[in-house]
C-alpha cells in the first residue's frame, strides 16, 4: 500500500468525527507521513497498522482523552464551586457567627483564667505550709533548752508542714499540667465544632 | 528495552519538548519514541488533549514549501509542566533509592 492509498483510506474511516477534529486528525498524519519522507512510508505503515485499525485506535483514544479532560474539568470546577459557596456562607454567617465567636472565647478564657486561679491557690498554699513550717521548727529549736519533749513537739510539727507543703507543690505542679491539657482539649473541641 | 511509561510522563515529555522550542508533531513523536514504544494512533489523541485543555497552542508555518502544524507552550502548560517535573524527579529519585538500596517501605 502506498502513501496516498493509505491516507484516503485512513480519511474514509475518520471521516466520522466532528468537521473540526476530523480536518485535524487528518492532518496530523498527512503531514507525519510527508515529515517522515519517502524512505521511512512503509516503517511508518507498519508500525500504524492498517488504515481500519489506525483510524480506531485514534478514535478510541480521542474519546479516552476527552474524559480525562471533563474529569479534570470537574474536580477543577467542583473545587471552585465549593470554595465559593464556603466564602459566601462565611460572609452571611459573619453577623451571627462574629459575636458567637467573641462569646466563645471569652468562655474559653474565663476558664483558662479560672484554671490559673486554681492553681495559684494550690501554690499559696504550700507557701503558707513552708512558712508555718518553718516557724514552727525554729520554735521547737529555740525551745530546746526549755522543754526537750516540747521541743520535739514544736520541730515535729514543724517537719511535718513543711512535708506536707512539698507534697502540695508537687500536686500544684501536677495539677497545672493536667488543667492545661484539658483547656486545650476543651478548646479543640469547641474550635472543631465551630468548623462544622 | 522499554519499560512501560505512564500517560502522565507522556505528557511531561511532550509539554518540555515544546518548551524548549516550538516543535511539530513527527519531531515530537520521534523524541517519546525514544523511551516509549507509543503509536502515533496513540499520541496523536494526547497532544489533541493538550491542546484542548489549554496546554499547547498551534499555529501553522510553511516549510518546504507545504505547511506544516507547530505547537508552542502556553503559560498554564508551564505550570502544568512544573507540576509534572516536580512529580518525575521525586518519583525518579525514590526509584534509584530503591534501586541503590537506601530507601525502604
Amino acid at each position: 500500500m502506498n502513501r496516498e492509498d493509505y491516507l484516503k483510506a485512513l480519511d474514509k474511516y475518520l471521516k466520522r468525527l466532528p468537521q473540526k477534529e476530523y480536518e485535524n486528525a487528518v492532518g496530523y498524519f498527512r503531514e507525519y507521513f510527508e515529515d517522515a519522507g519517502e524512505e521511512n512510508e512503509q516503517e511508518v505503515i507498519r508500525e500504524l497498522g492498517t488504515p481500519k485499525e489506525a483510524a480506531a485506535e485514534v478514535l478510541r483514544n480521542l474519546l479516552t482523552e476527552s474524559s480525562k479532560e471533563l474529569q479534570q474539568e470537574e474536580t477543577k470546577k467542583s473545587h471552585i464551586g465549593k470554595n465559593i459557596r464556603l466564602a459566601v456562607l462565611a460572609v452571611l454567617a459573619a453577623p451571627i457567627g462574629l459575636p458567637l465567636a467573641v462569646a466563645a472565647i471569652a468562655v474559653l478564657l474565663s476558664v483558662v483564667l479560672t484554671v490559673a486561679a486554681m492553681v495559684v491557690c494550690v501554690f499559696a498554699f504550700s507557701l503558707t505550709l513552708f512558712c508555718v513550717g518553718g516557724k514552727l521548727l525554729l520554735r521547737g529549736l529555740v525551745a530546746l533548752p526549755v522543754s526537750v519533749p516540747g521541743a520535739m513537739l514544736l520541730c515535729g510539727l514543724g517537719i511535718l508542714a513543711i512535708g506536707c507543703g512539698l507534697l502540695s507543690v508537687i500536686l500544684a505542679v501536677y495539677l497545672t499540667k493536667w488543667l492545661s491539657a484539658g483547656v486545650v482539649m476543651f478548646s479543640r473541641k469547641v474550635i472543631r465544632k465551630r468548623r462544622k | 528495552m522499554y519499560y512501560p511509561i505512564s500517560a502522565l510522563l507522556i505528557e511531561c515529555l511532550i509539554l518540555s519538548v515544546v518548551e524548549v522550542q516550538d516543535s511539530y508533531g513527527y519531531e515530537i513523536s520521534q523524541t517519546v519514541k525514544l523511551v516509549a514504544m507509543i503509536k502515533e494512533s496513540t499520541l496523536y489523541p494526547i497532544l489533541r488533549r493538550l491542546e484542548t485543555s489549554g496546554y499547547l497552542e498551534t499555529y501553522e508555518q510553511e516549510f518546504q514549501g507545504r505547511k506544516r502544524k507547530y505547537y508552542s507552550i502556553t503559560e498554564k502548560g508551564k505550570e502544568q509542566l512544573e507540576f509534572l517535573k516536580k512529580e518525575w524527579v521525586s518519583y525518579r529519585d525514590t526509584i534509584d533509592g530503591i534501586i541503590e538500596g537506601r530507601i525502604r517501605g
